[in-house]
């Protein structure tokens, strides 16, 4: 009778609170310990890796510089018939969005939230002054001193003594930028004119002419550089818009007022053509996918339908296959090299396998640029391998193998790179299997490779597709290799993404090629994780 | 793996042909390395082998390209481009690499003391997170960093490239010592506290010192990703950035001269040595936790 319930009452611990309780308390305590030792190293990958991933993925669909540069234009296309060429008024939207400043005062001056009726939009600030006026008359709220508050410190902040006269300057080198990346879309203008401006006002008083001056200045400046920008952009959705807005900033400056539909065609035909104005159409939101369709040599026609690239501008597409090609190929040369390989070093006494284990090991450890240039050394057209070739009478001098700076170069080179990833994960695979299933399965009749088929390689088989996966993953992202030895034939997409952020400065565009990467990339790492788990990736 | 007395002909050729192709493979693997060492004591300009060097003539033989590598200009025999700036690379590439090492070794080692844990909450996602560094291909996560680090003024610095590769080391660190940890046995410091040790003293006295091999081998790690490393130096590194395989990518890329191979020698042997190290680290601290080799 005492024993039962003594049983059923709660084990109590030293200080009498019940086990259970106690021992919660205890997990708890060691699980917030944990995560405060997962901690910093959590934040630091969020704020220097993760966010900027996410940073340069955003820029694969975002179409923001463009509506800051066309925003009445933009709003009033909407209405267009898109059959005949557009209105005197679209003209006039234009010309206002390519020669004022006037959006960078307005309030409400992107996307649906345009106005354009209101009057703001069409004030027109005298060129040589006075500016103060004009542009109180855009938005009376630059006539307040709470406006400019924000800007004055930004100066203020800039011109503190920190101790250090490096970081002073350097400060002082910034705050022009950072002003303009306040009124303006852009991170690259400089606003210089108002900092010299603003150190002169108290901060007080009501902001006199000298500061509308240089904010005027200021931005008409950062209006060409969003200018140049946009016309970039353009030049993406329809070829020839460069030039056109080129020629017509130019011509924009000598025209004199209303009406502007005959003068802008005179100027530059192309105001005629309807291609030109349907490219409009396909800008006007903040976001876009035309740089993921671009990204499958795909376009969006006026209607917003799919259509295919035009033939001359199609070649990603057959990048994106060749770069499938290139991975696959390497992939399944490494399982052929590496399964063989990775039996012999898992059956062969330890004291020699440790032995041909360093040389797996051995280009494991090497630089990758080591590797890429004696590969060079034996692969060129004078390169080892034809020499001893040529020299073996296998192939005559004229006839040398081209091996580098092609297709085959970056294959070669590729599977002797990331063998080692295929032939570890199988090798420990390979350790595991006792030697005498085999056997057994050998005295019960089977003949060596039906043993070796039914019995040896099944389980061998997560092995496999750990190495697999892994050499894949880590073969289509490829950079360097190809880069150094691929030639023409032998490019592949991470190429591309790096001549697009690197050369052509089409962040979108090498964006969205790159968000595709990472995708496919993401679900192949998922199901290594599924099949292997993430935590059995070893290292040598 | 010996071949059986009473094995058939055909065993005997599969047997045979199955090495040869094992050795094939394995001569592949390292034929690479077998060919820039003697090729970087070469005296011709030219990346290949010269009549006279296979014939071992001494004339063929020079150390001009080790000379030309170490900033050593006076020589007479100097015909190509000679300046500072493969000593400036490895100067750089030292400096980042050792810094770089040190945060991914601390924030790495920290991370994985929770992460061997099977309690930790997250513990999946969190281990994903800390090697997707090793999974996203570099160009992507260089060309972020790029943009992103142009926004605190971070590109074309040194803080910004010991950052970046602090990030490509962390990945390393955190695979080797959580594996270290995993296999460590917590009756140790059970034991350890039974016998009157506190926390603080039973972590550095018992848990540090087994699995200081694990840490420093994930460190080595750490240690020859950033100093190996080019993609990232690429993007937000300057001409104050230069580090050593900057230099080797600028001369394959532009003048193919030996003194690329005398650099690559130089970082063959530094590998060498740091294998060496990792591998006999490995198996003090197998003897350590008392793990005999099977």
């Amino acid at each position: 009778m005492a024993i039962a319930n003594a049983s059923s009452a709660p084990i109590l611990t030293a200080d009498g609170t019940p086990l259970k309780v106690s021992l919660k308390r205890s997990m708890r305590r060691s699980k917030i310990q944990a995560l405060f030792l997962v901690l910093p190293a959590f934040l630091f990958l969020l704020v220097v890796f993760i966010l900027p991933i996410g940073n340069l993925l955003t820029r694969s669909v975002d179409d923001t510089l463009v509506n800051w540069q066309l925003p009445l234009t933009f709003q009033m296309i909407a209405d267009w018939d898109r059959a005949n060429i557009p209105e005197e008024e679209l003209f006039r939207a234009v010309f206002v969005d390519f020669t004022t400043v006037n959006k960078f005062f307005i309030e409400s001056n992107r996307g649906s939230s345009v106005n354009t009726s209101d009057a703001a939009w069409w004030v027109a600030i005298p060129p040589k002054g006075p500016y103060r006026e004009a542009i109180i008359q855009i938005n009376p709220a630059w006539g307040d001193v709470v406006t400019w508050q924000p800007l004055k410190e930004i100066v203020d902040r800039s011109l503190e003594d920190t101790g250090s006269e490096k970081d002073n300057k350097h400060n002082q080198r910034r705050a022009p930028f950072d002003l303009c990346s306040e009124l303006t879309p852009l991170t690259n203008a400089t606003c210089s004119k108002l900092f010299r401006a603003l150190q002169n006002w108290d901060g007080n008083s009501a902001p006199d002419e000298p500061i509308f001056a240089a904010v005027y200045k200021d931005l008409a400046s950062a209006q060409k550089i969003l200018t140049g920008k946009s016309s970039t952009r353009m030049n993406y959705e329809q070829p020839g818009w460069k030039g056109l807005v080129r020629t017509s900033i130019r011509a924009f400056k000598k025209m004199e007022g209303p009406p502007y539909k005959e003068a802008m065609i005179k100027a530059n035909k192309r105001w005629g053509e309807i291609p030109f104005w349907e490219s409009l159409v396909l800008m006007k939101d903040n976001y876009t996918m035309g740089y993921y369709l671009n990204a499958v040599d795909r376009r969006f026609d006026v209607n917003k339908k799919i259509q295919l690239q035009s033939e001359e501008r199609r070649v990603y597409v057959m990048l994106w296959w060749r770069t499938l090609l290139i991975s696959f190929l390497v992939t399944v040369g490494c399982l052929v090299l590496a399964y063989p390989v990775s039996h012999l070093l898992a059956t062969l006494p330890l004291r020699y396998s440790n032995l041909l284990m360093i040389c797996v090991l051995m280009p494991f450890w090497t630089s990758l640029l080591v590797r890429i240039v004696s590969w060079m050394v034996m692969l060129q057209q004078q390169g080892v391998i034809n020499d001893a070739l040529v020299w073996s009478h296998l192939l005559s001098d004229e006839n040398r193998l081209p091996m580098m700076y092609n297709f085959t170069g970056t294959v070669i080179v590729m599977i002797q790179i990331l063998l080692p990833f295929m032939i570890l994960p199988i090798y420990s695979v390979m350790k595991t299997i006792p030697p005498s299933y085999m056997r057994a399965a050998q005295n019960l009749g089977a003949p060596p490779s039906l043993a070796f088929l039914r019995v040896y390689m099944p389980q061998t088989l997560p092995g496999i597709g750990a190495g697999v996966i892994l050499v894949f993953i880590v073969a289509i992202g490829y950079y360097i290799t190809p880069d150094l030895v691929g030639g023409k034939d032998g490019r592949m997409i991470g190429n591309m993404i790096a001549y697009h952020m690197q050369k052509s400065l089409n962040w979108g565009l090498g964006a969205a090629m790159g968000s595709v990467l990472l995708g496919a990339i993401l679900i192949l790492y998922w199901i290594y994780d599924k099949l292997v788990g993430i935590d059995n990736l070893k290292m040598g | 793996m010996a071949l059986p007395v009473y094995a058939t002909f055909p065993q005997r050729l599969w047997h045979y042909s199955y090495l040869a192709f094992c050795a094939v493979v394995l001569f592949f693997l390292v034929a690479p390395l077998i060919v820039v060492i003697p090729l970087s004591f070469s005296k011709s300009p030219f990346l290949h082998f010269t009549p006279e060097f296979l014939r071992l003539d001494p004339e063929a033989f020079s150390l001009r390209w080790y000379r030309q590598m170490i900033g050593d200009c006076s020589a007479p025999d100097i015909t190509t481009v000679c300046s500072d700036r493969w000593k400036d690379g490895f100067r750089n590439s030292l400096f980042i690499a050792i810094f770089a090492t040190l945060f991914a070794t601390t924030l790495g080692t920290l991370a994985s003391l929770a992460l061997s844990r099977a309690y930790t909450p997250f513990r999946k996602a969190l281990m994903a997170i800390m090697i997707s560094p090793l999974i996203v291909p570099l160009i992507i996560t260089a060309s972020g960093m790029f943009m992103f680090f142009a926004k605190f003024q971070l590109v074309a610095t040194f803080t910004g490239m010991i950052i970046a590769h602090t990030v490509l080391g962390l990945p390393f660190v955190v695979i080797t010592v959580t594996a270290t940890l995993i296999s460590f046995d917590h009756n140790l410091t059970r034991a350890a506290s039974g016998l009157g040790g506190t926390p603080f003293y039973n972590f550095f006295k018992i848990q540090v010192p087994l699995i200081t091999p694990g840490v420093v081998s994930g460190a080595l790690f750490a240690f020859i990703t950033s100093f190996d490393e080019v993609v990232v130096v690429l993007f937000i590194g300057s001409q104050n950035q230069i580090t050593l395989p900057r230099q080797m990518w600028s001369g394959i890329r532009q003048e193919i001269s030996p003194t690329i191979l005398s650099a690559a020698t130089v970082l063959v042997i530094l590998s060498i040595l740091l294998l060496t190290t990792v591998e006999l680290l490995r198996r003090r601290s197998e003897r350590l936790r008392g793990i005999r080799p099977s």
